[in-house]
């Protein structure tokens, strides 16, 4: 299937016009998880104007269900923000505890005149920022900018887009990314040698699979998985993808933490692919227990806000 | 190894590996993630020639734990 990103970053009013983010979905997005997000920054009169979004589509059952944020910092020429704001489109399901004016505030009252690319060091754990899927948007903004400052940069642009499919023999992910004038295009196929064992969550335990992954025509790793317990194929198909994460960094010039990346996402989101397909018929509450237990990887708090698209769009 | 397992913590978290001390705590101190212990397990393997097991890993919490595990694995590799 042809990834076709949006690539015109740079000729859009991205600071102030964020539609294409919340229209893009009925370009591209057909496979069962998609997860689109990116980065631009350009210079504004008093500081650098830094946008950031996350978009991630699942057609699981046949209502493609979405997660939307975006998120924009204006940072002040000496790296400190001046302000912080959410598009009001941006929302998860959770009701109150997704209140983005709620957060919108917190996050200011906090930002405010720290450097922005602290805010790891302000925020390191999603549950200070009362919102996993807002940390994982501001924490990648706050790496791009810092990759920019290092190269003494006021504008640039990244973005990536996930797809992930289900296939007879396992499952197969291509994520291509474009930033800064650079493009690559990552393959991962992981091909079940025997049929794979879920617990009782649905989680995948028992893996007896081989995991090919490829970076522009070059294989970084062919490898044989075979796991006994949940914690062991998480952990091993994250060390499978760390050795991707290195590669990725070396080909974007990325020193310490590149967190403007889908890569540290690839496992949970794959592992939930197959724990959908062991799945004879969709249930909402199990998807939504099997995410929470994804999320909570290393201790991290979770949360499993998601809405439905209000469109027309059904999957193939 | 101390100092070497330092260095690869600093740069997983963006630190100085001067403010890595025995009691840091990886995630509420640091701001690491499950992928970020994956990936500190693969390179402390790699560098040490030893075995981490995954089951470990999930446990850790300061950096403390890490040298612990690297240590214990290390002696076990003899």
């Amino acid at each position: 299937m042809p990834v076709t990103l949006q690539r015109d970053l740079d000729r859009r009013n991205v600071a102030f016009d964020h539609d294409f983010i919340f229209k893009t979905h009925r370009l591209h997005f057909k496979s069962l998880i998609t997860r689109y997000r990116g980065t631009n920054c350009v210079p504004a009169q008093n500081g650098v104007i830094v946008t950031s979004w996350q978009k991630s589509i699942y057609c699981f059952g046949s209502i493609p269900l979405e997660e939307t944020f975006v998120a924009t910092i204006l940072v002040r020429w000496d790296g400190t923000v001046h302000g912080l704001s959410l598009d009001r489109r941006s929302h998860g399901g959770l009701g109150k505890l997704c209140d983005f004016t709620q957060l919108q505030q917190c996050m200011n009252r906090i930002m405010r005149g720290k450097p922005f690319e602290d805010f790891v060091r302000i925020f390191p754990s999603p549950g200070l920022a009362q919102c996993l899927h807002l940390h994982e948007v501001l924490s990648a903004a706050s790496s791009f900018y810092a990759h920019l400052r290092v190269q003494g940069k006021t504008s640039g642009s990244e973005e990536e887009l996930l797809l992930i499919y289900p296939r007879k023999d396992g499952v197969y992910a291509v994520n291509e990314r474009w930033a800064l004038g650079r493009e690559s295009k990552t393959t991962i196929t992981l091909r079940h040698c025997a049929p794979p064992k879920t617990s009782i969550t649905r989680l995948p335990r028992k893996l007896d699979s081989r995991l090919q992954i490829v970076c522009d025509g070059h294989t970084v790793l062919n490898e044989d998985l075979k796991t006994r317990d949940f914690p062991e194929v998480y952990g091993q198909l994250n060390r499978m993808l760390s050795k991707l994460n290195r590669v990725e960094k070396a080909h974007y010039g990325v020193k310490g933490r590149m967190r403007f990346t889908n890569v540290t996402a690839f496992a949970g989101l794959m592992l939930l692919t197959l724990a959908h397909e062991s799945m004879h018929a969709f249930k909402a509450m199990r998807i939504g227990m099997m995410l929470s237990e994804l999320q909570k990887g290393g201790a991290r708090d979770s949360c499993i806000a998601f809405t439905a698209i209000q469109n027309t769009y059904k999957p193939k | 190894m101390e100092e070497r397992l330092k260095e690869i913590l600093a740069e997983a978290a963006d630190v100085n590996p001067e403010e890595i001390q025995s009691d840091t705590r990886l995630i509420a101190d640091l701001g690491l993630t499950s992928f970020d212990f994956a990936d500190i397990a693969a390179q402390a393997e790699e560098e040490f020639n030893i075995r981490i097991p995954d089951e470990a890993v999930t446990k850790i919490e300061t950096f403390n734990d890490v040298l612990c595990l690297v240590q214990e694995g290390h002696i076990e590799c003899l």
